[in-house]
């Protein structure tokens, strides 16, 4: 007997044709990415006025191939009880309208057929369908656009949400397509699918763009305010950008960046992802060990020299908006004093805008502590 | 050239024995061989020298691209082998790699080993197929899987299989030269019948006849800091990974037609 401490784990069909999947010269043609990952049974997109039959023998591979592993698996006891797939009629196959095309006799259109297999030794014949899951004749169906839930099955109710960007029908039109309804009375589902409505339709609303608390200094059309204007409610973007100009002025930096507590930049003016990542893993290394030995204790200034003659001088400030991180690329490291008022008006430029006009100093303290 | 990786799911099957010693049998065979550790735990570098901990290697190079294959290649005792440590990984680590640029680096790095005239390079992986280890996958023309011998080992085949089929999806020229047991314990009847249910389980080309069986001797050849064969009592084992060399020179297919057949 060969091993059941392997064989009992495993699907030995499955991994069979894995390994010859792998054994298989790589196709030459060229395929689509998205592809790939669909196995040989993938047949291909379909598309809007793309038609494509599925064959009944391929419908019968795919059961067979579920059956066989539902019976390696366990899950089937008595396979020889299943029961005869359906023979392919003469009709062509049941099609799916898609509402506003030709008629249904255009041709046939794809039937997603899942096989189900049951658990029990006896297995109900195929042919035997259920009214619930009766598909009505291409003929019979209607072009309303709905879906009728079988009786017994509740509805999913409807979600609060919606995604971002999703069209908002106007409610005149929905108020006219629920006054055509089916009729409750019937037990057939009728799934039809509903009419795809261009994204770019009149009874789209325009919505106002979602704009991110940070903005692109460079993006910021007004003149750079003096900086005593730092100090005042202005919006946050110019407030960077204000505090910015006084940075160039007070120190001799040829360039800086500043980024939020996710990384994202906020101002950038260095241009380098790895600078970046570098400030941030030493503000935060600093920041937890600023916890770890005290408030009040000094750690020193942060810089790594980068060049010859460049030192990158990193500035953690707290703020509401989490930990930012300023980075400074000067010559020379700065002084504990220069990197404290750096700070300092950094904090005040993060601050609320509400706050008055002059910085509130017991709250310049409340945040010196962080440092 | 020919680039080889040694990878597999799941950890401690012997992909770090099998690459040392089957990068010393190519050698032995008069094929200029590259043995490369892209494992972070730095392998082989421990297993062959006492200075792999101050060597810079193949993460300095994945983190800098100033550095060239020429600075981290170290040239051992025997003319047709050398190695490439795995240097100090702690910054790819922390940071991870960039999206694109670490297969980048590594191809580019393949390219300057090509240069320099290499015959064969092997890459001795960690286990699991993603990170670094993807990379060079995505940049391999060969792969070798080492298989342990045991239940457990056996169980994690499929895994292994859809994982290598993903990664032949972004690389297609990557050619699975075949499945080594590993590890085996003839006296096991647990063993024993997970090689055997392995042999079962998948086509036959795909599992090397050569087995690596489990064996003292080669915790005794890395305590020393030796390739197996070279041990006093190795000649067994060096007959085992010669074996195995020829085995892969006969399913190893040049990825360029055009050129000279790489087993002659």
């Amino acid at each position: 007997m060969q091993s059941e401490a392997v064989n009992q784990w495993l699907d030995a069909d499955h991994v069979r044709s894995l390994a010859e999947g792998l054994l298989e010269p790589s196709p030459e043609a060229p395929s689509f990415p998205n592809d790939k990952m669909f196995g040989s049974s993938f047949i291909g997109y379909t598309d809007f006025g793309q038609q494509v039959a599925l064959l009944p023998e391929r419908a019968r591979q795919s059961l067979s191939d579920a059956q066989n592993r539902a019976s390696s698996a366990g899950i089937l006891r008595e396979k020889q009880q299943v029961a005869p797939v359906s023979k392919p009629t003469e009709n062509p196959p049941i099609s799916t309208p898609v509402a506003g095309r030709a008629s249904v006799t255009e041709g046939p259109q794809v039937l997603a057929t899942t096989p189900v297999t049951e658990p029990t030794a006896k297995v109900e014949p195929a042919t035997k369908v259920e009214p619930a899951a009766k598909v009505e004749p291409a003929t019979k169906v209607e072009p309303a656009a709905e879906i009728k839930p079988a009786p017994g099955i509740a509805p999913a109710p409807p979600s609060p949400f919606r995604p971002l960007g999703q069209v908002v029908p106007d409610p005149a039109e929905v108020e006219a397509s629920s006054g055509a309804d089916v009729d409750a009375s019937q037990d057939e589902v009728v799934v039809v699918p509903e009419p795809v409505k261009p994204v770019a339709s009149e009874s789209v609303r325009p919505r106002p763009p979602i704009e991110s608390p940070f903005k692109i200094a460079s993006e910021v059309d007004d003149p750079a305010p003096p900086v005593r204007e730092v100090f005042r409610p202005l919006p946050l973007p110019e407030r960077l950008h204000a505090f910015g100009g006084w940075l160039m002025e007070q120190i001799p930096t040829r360039s800086y960046f500043i980024c939020d507590r996710h990384g994202e930049i906020v101002v950038d003016e260095v241009g380098s992802e790895k600078l970046v990542k570098v400030a941030r893993t030493l503000a935060h290394a600093s920041s937890s060990a600023g916890r770890q030995v005290g408030e009040n204790a000094n750690l020193g200034s942060l810089h790594v020299k980068i060049g010859p003659d460049r030192v990158m001088e990193v500035i953690p400030r707290r703020s509401h908006f989490g930990l930012v991180v300023l980075g400074v690329i000067v010559q020379r490291p700065l002084s504990q004093d220069a990197v404290a008022s750096v700070s300092r008006a950094l904090g005040t430029a993060l601050a609320e805008p509400a706050e008055p006009s002059a910085p509130d100093q017991r709250q310049l303290e409340q945040v010196d502590r962080w440092d | 050239m020919i680039t080889l990786a040694i990878t597999s799911q799941k950890g401690g099957v012997g992909k770090t024995t099998l690459a040392i010693n089957l990068a010393h049998a190519f050698a032995r065979s008069g094929r200029r061989t590259l043995l490369v550790d892209s494992d972070p735990q730095g392998s082989v570098g421990l297993s062959l020298t006492r200075q792999s901990r101050h060597l810079s290697g193949f993460y300095d190079m994945l983190g800098n691209p100033s550095v060239s294959a020429e600075k981290i290649i170290v040239p051992t005792r025997m003319p047709t082998l050398s190695l490439v440590a795995s240097g100090h990984s702690s910054a790819y680590e922390l940071g991870g790699g960039s999206m694109g640029v670490t297969l980048h680096r590594v191809r580019c790095f393949l390219a300057e080993v090509e240069a320099l005239d290499y015959d064969i390079c092997i890459i001795d992986t960690a286990a699991g197929l993603f990170g670094a280890t993807a990379d060079v996958l995505s940049a391999c023309n060969g792969v070798i899987v080492p298989q342990q011998a045991e239940p457990l080992g056996v169980r994690s085949v499929p895994k292994m299989l859809e994982a290598l089929a993903r990664m032949r999806v972004v690389n297609p020229q990557l050619q699975v030269l075949g499945v080594v047991l590993t590890m085996l314990k003839e006296e096991l009847t647990e063993s024993r019948e997970s090689a055997a249910a392995l042999r079962n389980l998948l086509p036959a080309e795909m599992v090397m006849q050569t087995v690596v069986p489990r064996d003292d001797l080669y915790v005794r050849a890395s305590a020393r800091g030796l390739p197996v064969g070279v041990m006093e009592e190795g000649e067994e084992s060096l007959a085992t990974f010669d074996a195995l060399r020829s085995e892969l020179e006969r399913r190893i297919v040049p990825a360029n037609p055009e050129t000279p057949d790489y087993a002659e």
